[in-house]
């Protein structure tokens, strides 16, 4: 479609006046302005060639005996499986209470054996050291340790142990 | 449920239908088949898939032709059941194709067999109006399932919009929107088609 030429609405008038669905009156003006503006024939023109354009090769037939075999094959897909999916807009309101007690009773379930899992998996901080302790514990060690010892004097020298071949 | 005073002798057989009787279904099935297995062979590009898709939808029917409710013709539910069916299907295909399994489904195997009816009897006109079929399954193909139903049911079946809008459940607003981005899809395809062909 020329874009750039006719308007969107135009497009959509002329869509219908090739698809038949504009109204007698309308399709009237229409057809007049097509016969006056170059830019609208050629739109028209354009469209109704590509509608008309589109093709599909004949469909198959029918083959023999189809609706026999299709009912057969469909009644007995139905007693090999018999309930229907159960509809919650056609059960019953008793059905239709129990299951959304259940629905609750389960969300409670699983809320309580969430938080005791979470008391399980992460135990109050009140039950480990506190930080402040570890630190102490950690500098402890290193004051008595000669790693600690090591390191400090190497800082102090200013050299770097070759690295290992 | 069924109302079995309906106009639409189709009703009745529905009721029928919802009560197990099998033959009600195998009738149900011998009128409406014929166009049934036509969209569905539309839709899907493939006949084999058509006839498994049509099956499925007799299948969904017989279990719903107890909820059924006449606000339209059965004939236009039918309609509905089969294209929401194919439309699944097309959408299914395309996740495989995305995932890598491309061309499963394809109708470009088919081609050879197309063999023009008697209207085009020449050798030149057969490979003309392949040509054009040719042209327009890769065109529909390209067009999201939502575009190439409205156009297949516009174009191929000649439903108005209004019947379109019934068959699909949406606006004649939507089925027009749809067609006129269709055509859009289809006049750009074309115009793609001239420019490689001048090129080459």
């Amino acid at each position: 479609m020329k874009t750039t030429r006719i308007t969107q609405d135009e497009q959509r008038q002329l869509l219908r006046l090739v698809h038949g669905e504009l109204p007698s009156a309308a399709a009237a003006t229409l057809r007049q302005r097509i016969a006056q503006e170059p830019s609208l024939a050629a739109a028209y023109q354009e469209l109704e060639a590509a509608w008309a354009d589109l093709a599909l090769p004949p469909v198959a037939a029918v083959p023999s005996g189809f609706a026999r075999r299709t009912a057969a094959r469909v009644l007995e897909r139905a007693t090999e499986s018999p309930l229907a999916p159960p509809r919650w807009a056609t059960a019953p309101w008793s059905v239709r209470a129990a299951a959304a007690a259940a629905l609750v009773a389960g969300l409670l379930l699983g809320v309580g054996v969430g938080i005791q899992a979470s008391d399980v998996l992460y135990p109050p901080v009140a039950a480990t050291a506190s930080v402040d302790d570890l630190a102490r514990e950690v500098a402890a060690d290193l004051a008595t340790s000669s790693l600690a010892e090591q390191y400090w004097q190497l800082l102090e020298s200013d050299e770097l142990p070759e690295p290992e071949s | 449920m069924v109302a079995a005073n309906s106009s639409d002798p189709d009703v009745e057989v529905l009721a029928r239908i919802a009560e197990g009787d099998g033959a009600a279904l195998e009738r149900l099935v011998e009128r409406h088949q014929r166009r049934l297995l036509r969209l569905a062979e539309r839709m899907l590009g493939n006949v084999e898939e058509a006839r498994d898709a049509v099956q499925e939808v007799f299948f969904k029917v017989y279990r719903k032709a107890g909820s059924f409710h006449p606000q339209g013709k059965v004939s236009t539910w039918l309609y509905r059941v089969t294209t929401n069916h194919c439309l699944n299907k097309l959408r299914r295909r395309r996740i495989v194709r995305f995932i890598g399994f491309g061309g499963l489904g394809a109708s470009a195997d088919e081609e050879s067999d197309w063999e023009p009816v008697d209207e085009a009897p020449g050798p030149q006109e057969r490979a003309a109006a392949r040509d054009r079929w040719r042209r327009t399954r890769r065109a529909i193909e390209a067009l999201p399932p939502g575009q190439r139903t409205v156009l297949v049911l516009a174009k191929f079946e000649g439903l108005s919009y209004k019947e379109v809008a019934a068959a699909l459940g949406i606006t004649v607003g939507a089925v027009e929107s749809r067609l006129f981005r269709a055509m859009r899809r289809l006049e750009e395809a074309t115009a793609d088609d001239a420019a490689a062909q001048e090129e080459g």
